[in-house]
């Protein structure tokens, strides 16, 4: 790539081009296609610049952005503290290093002087030897030629400071020699470091500076202001980076670490994917490509900037609702799941569990959503919401009837008990216990083939691996398919609630499903799988 | 305004802020000022939802709204605003067509990605003339002043900031040995 095109390029975008310049940039341009695609690469470099500094100098202002604007500055609780590190402009060093030069090393150049005159008037064979002036009077006098600095020392004062070595003063100031007097306060003599001039106006470009005692006198660090830790990553799976500001650290984050006041999660790449927790065990699980904001200044909030997030929020204090903002809605939870997935133009919110309130910020237009809703909220102030589960299609979904319509498959040892002992909710849950060969109990449901269909259950393990899955038949009971696992629950665990969306296959056309609640096998009378709430159901589009 | 036309009108919004980092580079290579680019760029916001309905629904959203931005550019330039005084018309006609060679929407969101990760590595000095330069705006002498740097040694500073984020960039995104830009002709 040719200099000039370089020059051509700085000056476009940096400076003012005159009228040749810009000639001569277009002819280039249009002779060479490399150059093009520089320039192509050069402009968007520019407008990604400029989106991502606005972004961070939202962020730091705590400024509403604009609707073009993509980033958590939008988050309405406030920002954490800051640490200030940034530019503080070379006039400010300049005037901490003659600080440094013009007044704390005078003052200790003087405190020698005075403590060695001091020292020689203790002495009374030195003082009897002194005619000299009073020592006060020889700290004060100054070579005339240092009260005007010339050019080239006004210079030298911008310069960082020499190291320490060379602060020493020249002159032989000692308590032993009292009966010379002592040399005036090297006030200039102390800088010997002289670097080209031109070293104070090119910033040199380092990357990673390595710390320095120099840096240290240009940069001091401000007494850290630690935000307070309001959950944790859980875990990480793929690129997943924990950031403070809108420049994300460079380094992939691990579960287990702390996500302070206003950091910012990103699971960068649609291979990534993250797990929240907060205190009180309401869990953020953040798909792949989105970013969230996480703050608990007041109550619990999260800002999700972008892509997909499912909340399990555990009940919150009346009155201090957990919020979820979006740049088109903001939903209050006292307790739910939902799933909430925002883009450019809307936001998209599914409630598997409980109530949410769900508000569209351009409007201001509120609804109160129960599990099975949907509702979108858009830029425009749109807000729309339907059901997106059609009716349950299994018969006693939460064993309320003595497990009516479910069958235990022949051949296994063990037999499952629906009881109250362990419930998610009413009074009955079924338990299947393990053992070397666990028992399976299964229902079936009428399916079309190519529709999409929802598979929710709640489900608990104590010292078992509990699983829910389905088969697709084809008739008379001929599984052309093999098992869809929905999920599997392992250890001991409380009420979890799985989620599966799958679709029936097209061709050849399934004509039942096969819904399984088992337990692992393993020693027998070592541990039990409960189920609750099951529901299979056509996916309402 | 009816139902229908409100939704066209949210529709046009949500494809034009889908696609709001491809327009503003057409504007930005025409007009060279970050902030005179967002200007424009808000003019060509409304003029896309108003002229949505002469939109083809079976043609590309981009192509026709780099059409809108373009345009949009020119009648600045040809009613004499002065964020356009210094360019020529073939400065201009050259940037845009430059310009409107389409690249996909990933690349904007890689190479963000990308840069997010890159400019953690400057030192914070350079972070924050970095921010001071593209978030506020602020370029040659008011920058210079603002940072006690000489005009020249900004300009050097700039430079290798930019080439050092380009180079990190194509590291990460390993366009490096392509020369680090897919060619789009």
């Amino acid at each position: 790539m040719s200099r000039e095109f370089e020059s051509l390029l700085a000056d476009y975008f940096d400076g003012a081009p005159d009228a040749a310049s810009l000639s001569r940039l277009s002819e280039l341009l249009e002779r060479e296609s490399a150059l093009r695609d520089r320039f192509r690469r050069e402009v968007r470099m520019h407008v990604l610049f400029r989106e991502i500094a606005s972004e961070a100098l939202a962020a730091r202002h705590e400024v509403e952005l604009a609707p073009a604007g993509y980033g958590a500055a939008a988050l309405r609780s406030p920002a954490p503290p800051r640490r200030r590190t940034g530019w503080r402009g070379p006039q400010k060093r300049r005037a901490e290093v003659a600080m440094l030069k013009y007044v704390l090393v005078p003052l200790a150049a003087a405190a020698v002087v005075l403590l060695a005159y001091l020292l020689g008037r203790s002495n009374g064979t030195s003082r009897a030897q002194r005619p000299g002036p009073e020592p006060r009077r020889e700290v004060v006098e100054r070579p005339p030629a240092v009260e005007t600095p010339s050019p080239a020392q006004a210079r030298e004062e911008s310069l960082p400071e020499a190291p320490s070595a060379a602060r020493e003063p020249s002159g032989p100031v000692t308590p032993q020699a009292p009966e010379e007097p002592p040399p005036e306060p090297a006030v200039f003599d102390i800088v010997e470091e002289t670097p080209p001039a031109t070293a104070a106006e090119v910033e040199p470009f380092t990357p990673e500076p390595p710390a320095s005692p120099t840096a240290l006198v240009e940069k001091p660090e401000p007494p850290a202001v630690k935000p307070p830790s309001v959950a944790r990553l859980a875990q990480s799976s793929g690129r997943v980076f924990v950031f403070t500001d809108a420049m994300c650290s460079d380094a992939v984050s691990e579960a287990g670490q702390d996500i302070l006041e206003g950091q910012t999660v990103l699971a960068a790449g649609a291979a990534s994917s993250a797990v929240v927790v907060f205190p009180d065990s309401t869990r953020i699980e953040m798909a792949g490509d989105s970013e969230a904001r996480y703050s608990a200044a007041d109550a619990k909030a999260v800002f999700l900037v972008k892509g997909e997030l499912v909340a399990t929020v555990a009940p919150q204090a009346k009155g201090r609702p957990m919020t979820v903002t979006t740049r088109h809605a903001e939903v209050q939870v006292l307790g739910t799941i939902f799933a909430l997935r925002c883009d450019a133009a809307s936001t998209r919110l599914r409630i598997d569990d409980g109530v949410v309130q769900f508000t569209c910020l351009a409007g201001g237009r509120r609804i109160n959503l129960p599990a099975g809703y949907e509702a979108v909220a858009t830029k425009g102030g749109g807000l729309a919401a339907k059901p997106f589960l059609g009716p349950n299609m299994v018969k006693d979904p939460g064993f309320e009837k003595n497990a009516q319509g479910w069958q235990v498959l022949k051949g296994r040892t063990g037999k499952p008990a629906v009881g109250p002992l362990q419930v998610h909710s009413g009074q009955a849950a079924l338990q299947v216990p393990q053992t070397k060969c666990s028992p399976c109990v299964v229902q079936y449901a009428k399916v079309r083939g190519g529709a999409t269909y929802e598979v929710i259950g709640w489900v608990k393990a104590g010292n078992a691996e509990a699983e829910i899955a389905i088969v697709f038949r084809k008739h008379s009971g001929i599984e052309y398919w093999g098992k869809t696992v929905i999920a599997k629950v392992k250890g001991a665990t409380g009420w979890t609630r799985v989620h599966k969306t799958v679709t029936a296959p097209k061709s050849p056309k399934p004509q039942s499903v096969k819904i399984v609640l088992s337990c692992g096998n393993g020693p027998a009378g070592t541990g039990s799988v409960w189920f609750d709430d099951i529901y299979f159901g056509e996916t309402i589009k | 305004m009816d139902v229908e036309s409100d939704e066209s009108s949210q529709e046009a919004f949500a494809l034009a802020l889908m696609h709001r980092s491809a327009m503003m580079a057409v504007i930005v290579a025409m007009v060279r000022d970050l902030d005179a680019a967002e200007d424009i760029f808000q003019d060509t916001m409304l003029e896309i939802v108003r002229s949505f309905d002469s939109f083809e629904t079976d043609r590309d959203f981009l192509p026709w709204a780099k059409g809108v931005a373009r345009n949009m550019v020119m009648r600045h330039w040809a009613s004499g605003s002065k964020k356009l005084v210094s360019m020529d018309r073939r400065m201009l006609e050259t940037a845009a067509e430059v310009m409107m060679a389409d690249l996909a929407p990933d690349v904007w969101e890689s190479e963000r990605t990308a840069m997010r990760l890159c400019l953690q590595r400057l030192t914070d000095r350079h972070r924050e003339l970095f921010l001071l330069r593209y978030g506020e705006n602020l370029k040659g002498p008011s920058l210079a002043e603002k940072v006690g740097i000489k005009v020249k040694s900004l300009r050097t500073t700039l430079l290798r900031i930019r080439r050092f984020l380009r180079e990190c960039i194509d590291a990460r995104l390993g366009t490096a040995a392509a020369g680090g830009e897919p060619s789009h002709e």
